[in-house]
């Protein structure tokens, strides 16, 4: 092999394997870097909605002693709505169901909203949605002040110890596993 | 096997033409792409285990930031780790992509190409896993991604992307999970490249010695002198900053970003069912199938040449069913591709896809001879449609006789063209470890030069025979063989006081030379 021929073959391995080794940490913008997000993730086990009625004196009649209850329930969990406005402008509005493929598991909530960078007054309702009686049961509310960050995620969770939704900015939660450093 | 070449085969020879000229064709990378992505499975096993030793689910980034702080071991080994698997991507790439250019793709060899699909997407499915465990902003993206894809499935009680969110630390169960699937993964990967090569016999799995060696140097290098990034480990509750990605296995990420969760679930099944569909979509048409090879079992000697010489184990020796002792050899047409290598193996001429069996082929030659009437100057060029061949033949105005692949050359057809009266007979097959038909090249050398069966006659002058390997994008190399070796036929003709040749081969590629430029081994 010629010095020159080595040469190309050193120059053309080289660059192969920086083309690669560029190509394996080339730089990505995710979208939405510019901005911050607003997320609301918390879990709520699911209130059931009962309809009861009365048995017809036919129906007691068919059915064996020991099971002639006088009145039948058919109930489920029951939907929520939630609506997020951002600075008085309506953000989201959703209708969260009961997970499961019967809808008979808690409500998960996880949504994303953008937050621009800068102060805002953002307002959560997490309420019933389906119940005819829905201003008689306390709905989830939140009205706070958030100044978002560029790239920031501010959380919207249910306090644990409270059962009301918090503000958790970034700073405060734990993200990683790791327990040593 | 007769087909033309796809456009797609034209442009990748010329860049294979471009690289044999540097690192010549026996280490061309781009013909060893299979061989190299299976070596470097074992570079990553090995690698593997030593980061196995030092990884923590407790800890993920905690601990494969200390892996990176061992200045002699860890830090390369972890960058190596990575690079191979990049490598790896690249291989399978360009691997599939010569099978697809060199139609290697329908038929008995669905099995390989739907088994190699469902590699690739497992060694994607490892790499991610991978990814994830580092646990740093890369992985943060890729698991927050497979979470949303995940969750669109009503199947998980409680949705996935919640472990995401940044209330509490994810779990060491999902590291574990992540572990599990990376150690398991690799176990697939090796059951599925065994049922990849399950048709192939004599399978290559490690590239030739310079181009394993050379490719592990190159990326070793890579990794010591610029290794692999750590990131920041994972912050949940940030989101958007910009990140070193890999993009051999995150070039999907900044499409499925930008699209509603639920259309992974329709555009990937399409994706890989157009992939996993392409033996069927490229299958040509039933009048044109090629026939697949058939036993003339009256002129069959039991000799099992052809047994030896099949690349895909598809023939097979059963007991004569006419009376007579011994074996006859039987094609097992499932996995038979047509490819005509028993064609040249077989010295009663006795198997070989109808209408393209040694006997047709000597018929053929015989009507070439009768017709072109070669003289003792001419050099004859025998070659198929994928080398480069026919162009320089019709460059050089030399004789041409096609055949479907040099492997299918009965050694006769190379006797009967010199007994016809030419003076040489060039036979031209692509590079060796490119061959579509496998060893078609190989055997082919073995059988002029080497006294493999069906071997070229001992009374045969080798002098007046050359094998080239010159693939199409090879026409600048081939032209200076067949210069060479016209001027040889042409010494040897003027020795023998031999007059002028009705045409001078010699004399019209130094005019032709002279008079246009060089030839730039573009082929028409
Ligand atoms: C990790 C990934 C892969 C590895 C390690 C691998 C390796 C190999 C090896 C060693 C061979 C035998 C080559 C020979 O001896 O001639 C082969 C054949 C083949 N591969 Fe792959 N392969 C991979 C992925 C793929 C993919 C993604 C495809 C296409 C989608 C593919 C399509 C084929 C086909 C069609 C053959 C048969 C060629 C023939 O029969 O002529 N492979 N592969």
């Amino acid at each position: 092999m010629t010095v020159p021929r080595i040469a190309v073959l050193a120059l053309v391995t080289t660059l192969g394997a920086s083309a690669l080794g560029w190509l394996s940490r080339a730089p990505y913008d995710p979208p939405g870097g510019a901005t911050g997000v607003l997320r609301l993730s918390w879990r709520l086990r699911g209130e059931k909605e009962e309809h009861c009625r009365k048995r017809t004196p036919a129906e007691l009649e068919a059915l064996p002693i020991h099971m002639r209850t006088p009145e039948v329930c058919e109930g489920r969990l029951v939907a929520y709505r939630l609506a997020v406005r951002i600075d008085d402008e309506p953000a989201a509005e959703t209708l969260v169901a009961p997970a499961g493929a019967r809808g008979d598991r808690p409500i998960y909530v996880l949504r994303e909203v953008p937050l621009p960078p800068g102060p805002h007054r953002v307002r959560v309702r997490f309420a019933r949605a389906t119940s005819a009686h829905a201003d008689r049961h306390t709905a989830l509310e939140l009205d706070t002040r958030i100044e978002a960050e560029p790239g920031a995620i501010e959380l919207i969770t249910i306090d644990p110890e409270t059962g009301r939704l918090v503000h958790r900015a970034g700073a405060h939660a734990p993200a990683s596993p790791d327990r040593e450093h | 096997m007769s087909d033309e070449p796809r456009a797609s085969y034209r442009a990748l020879a010329r860049l294979d033409a471009w690289l044999n000229r540097v690192y010549t064709s026996r280490h061309n990378p781009l013909y060893h792409s299979g061989a190299i992505a299976a070596a470097l499975l074992v570079v990553l096993i090995a690698t593997g285990i030593y980061l196995l030793l030092f990884y923590r689910i407790g800890a993920p980034h905690a601990s494969v930031s200390r892996i990176g702080a061992q200045p002699w071991t860890g830090r390369w080994i972890r960058s190596l780790h990575r690079f191979a698997s990049d490598a790896v991507i690249v291989a399978t790439a360009v691997h599939a992509f010569r099978m697809y250019a060199q139609r290697r793709t329908w038929g008995p060899r669905a099995l390989a190409w739907v088994s190699g699909v469902f590699l690739l997407g497992a060694f994607l499915a490892c790499g991610w896993t991978g990814y994830v465990l580092v646990w740093d902003a890369h992985a943060q993206l890729l698991a927050i991604q497979g979470a949303r894809f995940l969750d669109v499935l009503p199947i998980f009680g409680e949705p996935i992307g919640r472990s995401f969110v940044g209330e509490r630390p994810v779990p060491s169960a999902f590291f574990f999970v992540n572990l599990f699937a990376h150690i398991a993964l690799p176990i697939g990967l090796g059951v599925l490249l065994w049922v990849h090569v399950a048709r192939v016999a004599r399978a290559v799995l490690l590239p030739a010695r310079g181009v394993l060696w050379g490719s592990l140097a190159a990326l070793t290098l890579l990794a010591v002198l610029w290794p692999a990034p750590l990131l920041p480990a994972a912050d949940l509750l940030r989101t958007g900053d910009r990140v070193p990605l890999d993009w051999f296995f995150g070039f999907w990420l900044p499409v499925a970003q930008r699209l509603p969760a639920w259309s992974a679930w329709a555009l990937g099944p399409l994706v890989v069912g157009l992939c996993v569909a392409v033996p069927w979509l490229t299958r040509p048409k039933r009048a044109r199938l090629p026939a697949p090879a058939t036993v003339n079992e009256r002129a069959c000697t039991g000799c099992e040449q052809c047994v030896r010489d099949c690349p895909y184990e598809a023939i097979e020796m059963v007991p004569r069913a006419d009376g007579r002792a011994g074996l006859v050899a039987r094609v097992k047409i499932e996995l038979c591709t047509s490819c005509g290598i028993c064609i040249g193996s077989c010295p009663p001429m006795a198997i070989g896809p109808l209408g393209v069996t040694a006997r047709d082929q000597i018929a053929e030659v015989r009507a070439f001879v009768a017709d072109r009437k070669p003289g003792s100057r001419d050099v004859v060029i025998v070659g198929c449609a994928w080398s480069a061949a026919r162009a320089e033949a019709e460059r050089c105005g030399a004789a041409y006789l096609g055949v479907p692949c040099v492997g299918a050359m009965h050694s006769s057809t190379v006797e009967l063209l010199l007994r016809g009266g030419a003076g040489g007979v060039l036979v031209v097959g692509c590079a060796e470890h490119d061959g579509r038909t496998r060893e078609g090249v190989t055997w082919t050398a073995a059988r002029l030069f080497g006294g493999r069966k069906a071997e070229l006659k001992a009374r045969v002058d080798r002098n007046r025979v050359r094998l080239v390997q010159a693939s199409l994008g090879e026409g600048v190399a081939l032209h200076e063989a067949v210069r060479a070796f016209a001027d040889q036929i042409g010494a040897l003709a003027a020795r023998q006081g031999d007059g002028e040749p009705e045409v001078d081969l010699v004399a019209l590629c130094r005019a032709r030379r002279i008079a246009d430029a060089e030839p730039t081994g573009e082929v028409a």
